[in-house]
């Protein structure tokens, strides 16, 4: 568990070298709360509508808003780094580590995520309040929802590890399952918009998704749009779904391993 | 010439080293194509959709919007990616050990066919699929106001890489601005008139000027917009140039060379 | 002078280099201020390289032999003083320079990971503007030499490290050189690697007179190629000499083996000290500056039966890592 814990502040502190990419990051945040913020309002006001599949104008701002302040912390550093691991064979010197490979990167990602939490998240919903009516709709749902992101920070982790394991078969193959597994991920998580304007069809399928609480799930709780009881089955749900790609990591990561060749030195 | 020329051979044949590159990377695309169409679709069918366009509008903005990123990833914005990581990791010297001129050297060993094959030959078609669908005239002005667009386009991104270059010899994590720099192509993701905020707009335009990638190629070519515009951009193109290549001989000034 | 290719006088370089505390806290403190510190990589050196020469430039790590290196390559500049090589400014006649020079980073490849190193010959043939008939006589003769016309066309991927190695100094010398830089080129090397790359050297060297400038910690590298070294430490020059003088300069001690008729113990000899003691032999070093040999080996033979002696030489890695502990001149 040592292990675990450094590498954990070993990413944290590796996360503070930037100052420069830390102040980028934020200016980064504004811009994309200004063109969410714009684009919404665009089509509330073209569509006429106030309330559209069950959110408001204001909600749905917010709800993008809020996405942009907090996705720092499921954004998951593994994509690539499986890759160049294996390609470079450096793979070799991190599987010799006395802990888990997969979880030195889980780690190293959960370091990383808490320096943003850190960071950023205070600093962008004072700016997103002050200039563009950003706001919380309950402490107790805020709490809640981060908490929630960071579940969905491991979720989001181990299925990017699994996805990550076919560079242990087929090396460069990951930008094409990665890629397409990130946009599948983006539009069915919720990122790209509430997941409330698919048709009603969809609706029944995205329950049994793990892109479903991702973000959208997050940030409903965030919305104070769930109850107690689908938040509390919302994190059982994550934790089962956590579980699941975990294992399956474990399951897979021992024969890919125990058949890769490794680069010659 | 030969120079260029063993390169891009070298490149094409680097390329299809692994077999199933082309072929993955074809995959990768219509299902990019398939993902960046489909929030539309859904948007549409919830709402009114985004006013003055189409959704065949939007699918051939999105469109356009890729068959520029395949020639820009091509030609222009790759030294900015390729030189600050040969910066970082010290493998910069390398290429100043060539006896080459360093602008054409940067340029030409960036050259990058990963987002050419398939790419630039799949989304032509589909533009010329699309073009009768969207109902626009035909007119060889505006094909060529279209081209002379996304050759604009190329021009400024040369110019923002040779940026990229300058500053990562003063920074060491430049990976992270350039990836926050490149967030904002999602951004114009939609078109940039639905925005209706001058800043907004020339932002897009003239600081992060991925709109030039697909809103006004799309644009002037289906008649939205005038050609105004174009001096604006013949001018912005120039600026970036020479702001890019002033960098570029700032920044090697003060190349420290990573390393033992 | 008129026979020097290189040239430095009085040439420094600093780096800043920003501090940074080990905690938590002076992580997030730096995020908002940062303290540097100037390092001085090399500082007021001099030195000439001759025509032809193989001149080892060794040094402990971060005593600024790579930066030397890079300044001779013209890759950076030097903040004062000059260097000229091949009558050109290196930083500044750049594109000019490099015509002539080859260089080979131990860790740093010039080939393409993917493709056959051939592909990359054929690169540096445009590069270096070879004529067709040049580069086939030339990579003939180098592929010949290091005997690698069975891996040129497989992907350098595929290659050992000693195969690469030999793959990047064909690249480096398809242009024929005037000045050949090699960093570090044996290191991750195996034994008989080494030696085919360390006879190569020797071979081209004799043969097209092209003067070699090798940093190297590889202390057999430097006894077998090297005609003249300079030890750098701290970025200034503590030594500059050839092997020869560096033994007869810094040579401390001899070491006598000696193997007893009969069983021995307790040994005393005047101006020696007993290494290592077992019951029919010992090792006893004999501190020359006080003594000398044959003196200490008479006082052996009149004291104790000997059977038979062994001569051994501190070695040139122990006189070297002396001078780098003591920063002496």
């Amino acid at each position: 568990m040592n292990y675990f814990f450094a590498f954990i502040v070993q990413a944290f502190k590796e996360a503070t070298k930037s100052r420069f990419s830390f102040f980028v990051n934020m200016l980064g945040k504004i811009i994309f709360f200004i063109i969410n913020f714009y684009l919404w309002q665009a089509i509330f006001g073209y569509d006429g509508r106030e309330v559209i599949n069950g959110l408001r104008m204001e909600e749905t701002i917010n709800y993008m808003l809020f996405i942009s302040i907090m996705n720092g912390i499921v954004h998951t550093h593994i994509h690539g780094k499986v890759m160049m691991d294996v390609k470079e064979g450096t793979i070799a010197t991190k599987l010799l580590k006395p802990l888990d490979y997969g979880l030195q990167h889980l780690a190293i990602n959960l370091g990383k995520s808490s320096f943003v939490a850190f960071s950023e998240i205070i600093p962008s919903i004072i700016i997103a309040a002050i200039f563009f009516n950003f706001r919380l709709y309950g402490l107790f749902y805020f709490l809640i929802s981060v908490a929630s992101f960071f579940f969905s920070l491991m979720l989001n982790f181990f299925i990017d590890l699994n996805v990550s394991l076919v560079n242990f078969k087929f090396i460069d193959t990951y930008h094409a399952v990665g890629f397409i597994k990130n946009v599948f991920k983006n539009i069915f998580s919720g990122e790209f918009f509430p997941l409330n304007f698919f048709p009603q069809v969809f609706q029944g399928i995205f329950k049994f998704l793990p892109t479903t609480y991702m973000i959208y799930t997050p940030v409903m709780i965030y919305l104070g749009k769930l109850s107690a009881t689908d938040i509390i089955l919302s994190f059982i749900i994550q934790s089962g779904f956590i579980l699941f790609f975990y294992s399956i990591y474990k399951f897979f990561y021992g024969r890919l391993t125990r058949s890769f060749e490794g680069v010659g030195v | 010439m030969s120079l260029i020329m063993e390169y891009i051979k070298i490149k094409i044949k680097d390329y299809f080293s692994y077999r199933f590159t082309l072929f993955l990377f074809l995959v990768m695309d219509i299902f990019w194509i398939f993902f960046s169409v489909f929030p539309f679709l859904i948007i549409y069918s919830a709402t009114n959709g985004f006013p003055n366009w189409s959704i065949y509008e939007l699918f051939f903005f999105t469109i356009t919007g890729f068959f520029t990123a395949s020639l820009i990833y091509t030609f222009a914005i790759t030294p900015g990616f390729d030189i600050p990581e040969k910066v970082k990791d010290g493998t910069f010297d390398l290429i100043l050990l060539k006896p080459v001129n360093i602008f054409y050297h940067i340029f030409v060993q960036s050259l990058n066919f990963k987002n050419f094959f398939p790419d630039f030959f799949l989304y032509l078609i589909i533009l010329i699929i699309l073009y009768p669908i969207i109902g626009i005239t035909f007119s060889w002005i505006s094909l060529l106001y279209f081209l002379l667009i996304i050759l604009i386009s190329c021009l400024i991104f040369l110019g923002i890489s040779g940026i990229f270059i300058a500053v990562s010899c003063f920074i060491p994590h430049l990976d992270e601005v350039v990836e926050l720099f490149f967030s904002f192509r999602d951004m114009n993701s939609k078109p940039i008139d639905i925005y209706k905020n001058k800043i907004i707009i020339t932002l897009l335009t003239f600081i992060f000027p991925f709109a030039l990638w697909n809103y006004y190629p799309a644009s002037i070519l289906m008649g939205k917009i005038d050609t105004q515009v174009l001096p604006s951009l013949v001018i912005t193109a120039a600026a970036f140039l020479a702001i890019g290549f002033f960098s570029v001989k700032h920044g090697l000034k003060h190349y420290k060379s990573a390393g033992g | 002078m008129h026979n020097n290719i290189i040239e430095v006088r009085g040439v420094s370089k600093s780096f800043k280099k920003f501090k940074r505390g080990d905690s938590l806290l002076d992580s997030l403190k730096s995020l908002f201020y940062r303290e540097f510190e100037t390092v001085a990589a090399l500082k007021n050196v001099n030195f000439e390289v001759k025509k032809g020469e193989i001149l080892g430039y060794l040094g402990p790590n971060g005593a600024g032999k790579s930066t030397m290196i890079k300044i001779m390559c013209g890759i950076i500049e030097p903040d004062s003083g000059t260097i000229t090589a091949l009558n050109l400014i290196p930083s500044k006649d750049r594109e000019k320079y490099v015509k002539d020079i080859g260089a080979v980073f131990g860790q740093k490849s010039s080939l393409w990971p993917d493709l056959p190193a051939i592909d990359t010959f054929r690169l540096n043939k445009e590069i270096y503007k070879i004529s067709d008939k040049d580069y086939k006589k030339r990579l003939d003769e180098l592929v010949n030499l290091l005997e690698v016309k069975e891996i040129i066309k497989s992907p350098v991927r595929n290659l050992s490290f000693g195969e690469r190695m030999k793959c990047e100094f064909i690249a480096s010398l398809l242009h024929s050189p005037k000045i050949l830089f090699l960093d570090e080129p044996t290191v991750g090397v195996d034994v008989v690697a080494k030696q085919n790359i360390r006879n190569f050297i020797k071979k081209i060297n004799k043969e097209s007179g092209v003067t070699v400038i090798l940093t190297t910690h590889d202390v057999g590298d430097v006894e077998s190629l090297c005609d003249r070294i300079i030890i750098l430490d701290k970025g200034i020059h503590v030594y500059e000499g050839s092997i020869p003088l560096l033994k007869k300069k810094y040579l401390s001690y001899k070491e006598l083996i000696v193997y007893f008729e009969n069983e021995t113990k307790n040994i005393k000899i005047p101006n020696c000290e007993v290494v290592e003691s077992e019951p029919f032999k010992a090792t006893l070093r004999v501190n020359i500056s006080n003594t000398s040999m044959s003196q200490a080996i008479q006082n052996l033979m009149e004291k104790y039966k000997v059977e038979d002696i062994d001569i051994k030489e501190e070695t040139i890695e122990s006189i070297i890592g002396r001078i780098y502990k003591s920063g002496k001149k």
